[in-house]
């Protein structure tokens, strides 16, 4: 991905973030909003930056793969 | 957190049937040809086992632990630290299909209909029609599906009407022994292993008395639109069906009115978008209800947005196709399998000891200090 997918990733986290803080009442749904909008905008950029970064398919497939009996295909 | 949301079982019912069709009548005959041949419809039959499996387990659950979802009782059930670790996974289960939906959503548009458009601008449009749909909670989800309700059932008939005098009997059956539809049905568990979801919708049915008959329903009606469809598939397209990628949208070229009344593949294209949509609140809905109550906050709404956003990050992570029938082996169908139908069981199995250790009196005395979504919800009852 180029560097505008990056731009746009962090323009919405931020939009998103400036939105919806302010609404929240509590603390700790604050403090769990705030964490994982910067979670997920790190992974976004990880994913922008690196875009073969292993991730959730190869985590499953390296897990149960051995455990898996080969079917043959019609 | 939604206290006063109420559904009903059959709208839960439809919501898991179409929110299941849509993707099924898309993807799944190219699946279960890959691995069954020409027995591709029998695969569903099979299949229909693992999904009615599923939503027994989720029921008896419910009726051991009223008013709560699996991210609530698994605590309960196996203490605070393997209860959390087991819905962490159910939660990444959650998450990831439903990424993969918005994935496949915007691969099968951007492939067929929409070139030239980046396909994420698309899984963000999408993406933001469900956020709404999830803000305004439960009941709208789930009287979606009511109003939606009809048009699949058009669709059917107007593309097997005029294909029926092209449909022929599928033969032989059993050419290769019968684990090759078994497998077939292996591999639809990408399907019906989505009926776990029911989870966080069962609490809010207000007729738990007609739960267990309509929950049951849709599974069974999945089966039979998924037979009936992969009959017509192998009956015109034969053993070509494996080849294709969305079989399903290559049979309703085929339709024709007295060569007047043709291309129906864009009424498919638009009762597809609104079914995707309604499997993506599906699973939406569910995501940040479940993370919500796995970090204990009061309600799941402020988590919509970036929940959002962690849905459009898995749909693009490391997904390099969303064609499950190129997968040589049937990792994500056992993956699916083990998250929707595995992990239930074993919070079942665990909740029976469980209760099966407990002396009466404490029993009683663990159910009245319930928390008050419980209370309320045994009330209703």
């Amino acid at each position: 991905m180029s560097i505008r997918w990056i731009v746009l990733i962090t323009l919405a986290a931020a939009f998103i973030f400036v939105l919806e803080w302010r609404r929240i009442p509590d603390r700790p749904t604050k403090a769990a909003f705030t964490f994982l909008i910067l979670a997920v905008w790190a992974m976004s950029i990880a994913v922008s930056i690196h875009s073969d970064l292993p991730g959730p398919d190869t985590l499953i497939k390296t897990v149960l793969e051995p455990f898996i009996p080969n079917v043959p295909h019609q | 957190m939604e206290k006063k949301s109420r559904i009903s079982a059959a709208q839960l019912c439809l919501l898991m049937y179409l929110a299941s069709s849509g993707t099924g009548l898309m993807s799944s005959p190219s699946v279960a040809a890959s691995f069954a041949g020409l027995d591709m419809w029998i695969a569903p039959f099979w299949g229909l086992i693992g999904g009615i499996a599923c939503l027994w387990i989720m029921i008896q659950l419910h009726r051991l632990y009223p008013g709560q979802n699996l991210i609530q009782y698994a605590e309960a059930i196996l203490g605070r630290i393997a209860g959390k670790a087991i819905s962490f996974l159910f939660l990444f289960f959650v998450l990831f299909t439903t990424g993969y939906v918005i994935r496949q959503m915007t691969d099968f548009l951007s492939n067929s209909f929409f070139p030239r458009t980046p396909p994420l601008f698309l899984g963000v449009c999408i993406v933001f029609v469900c956020a709404a749909a999830v803000n305004s909670g439960i009941e709208v989800i789930c009287r979606l599906p009511v109003l939606f309700f009809p048009f699949p059932i058009l669709m059917m008939v107007v593309i097997f009407v005029p294909l029926f005098p092209d449909l022929k009997p599928v033969l032989p059956i059993f050419e290769h022994g019968i684990l090759p539809s078994f497998w077939g049905g292996c591999a639809l568990q990408l399907w019906y292993a989505v009926f776990c979801f029911a989870t966080f919708y069962i609490p809010n049915v207000h007729n738990q008395d007609k739960l267990m008959r309509w929950s049951m329903l849709s599974p069974i009606l999945l089966c039979l639109l998924l037979a009936a469809t992969n009959w017509s598939i192998t009956s015109i397209l034969g053993d070509a069906a494996s080849m294709y990628h969305y079989p399903f949208l290559v049979i309703t070229r085929f339709v024709s009115f007295s060569e007047f009344f043709e291309h129906l593949e864009s009424i498919v294209m638009m009762i597809w978008v609104v079914a995707f949509a309604l499997r993506i609140m599906y699973g939406y809905y569910c995501a940040a209800v479940g993370l919500a109550q796995w970090l204990k906050l009061p309600d799941y709404r402020p988590l919509i947005w970036p929940v959002g956003m962690l849905l459009l990050l898995m749909s693009v992570w490391d997904i390099k196709t969303t064609q499950f029938a190129q997968f040589d082996s049937l990792v994500f169908p056992a993956f699916y399998a083990l998250c929707g139908i595995g992990l239930p069981f074993l919070l079942l199995v665990a909740a029976w000891v469980r209760k099966g250790m407990t002396p009466a009196s404490q029993h009683k005395t663990s159910n009245a200090s319930a928390s008050p979504q419980t209370q309320q919800a045994e009330q209703t009852k």
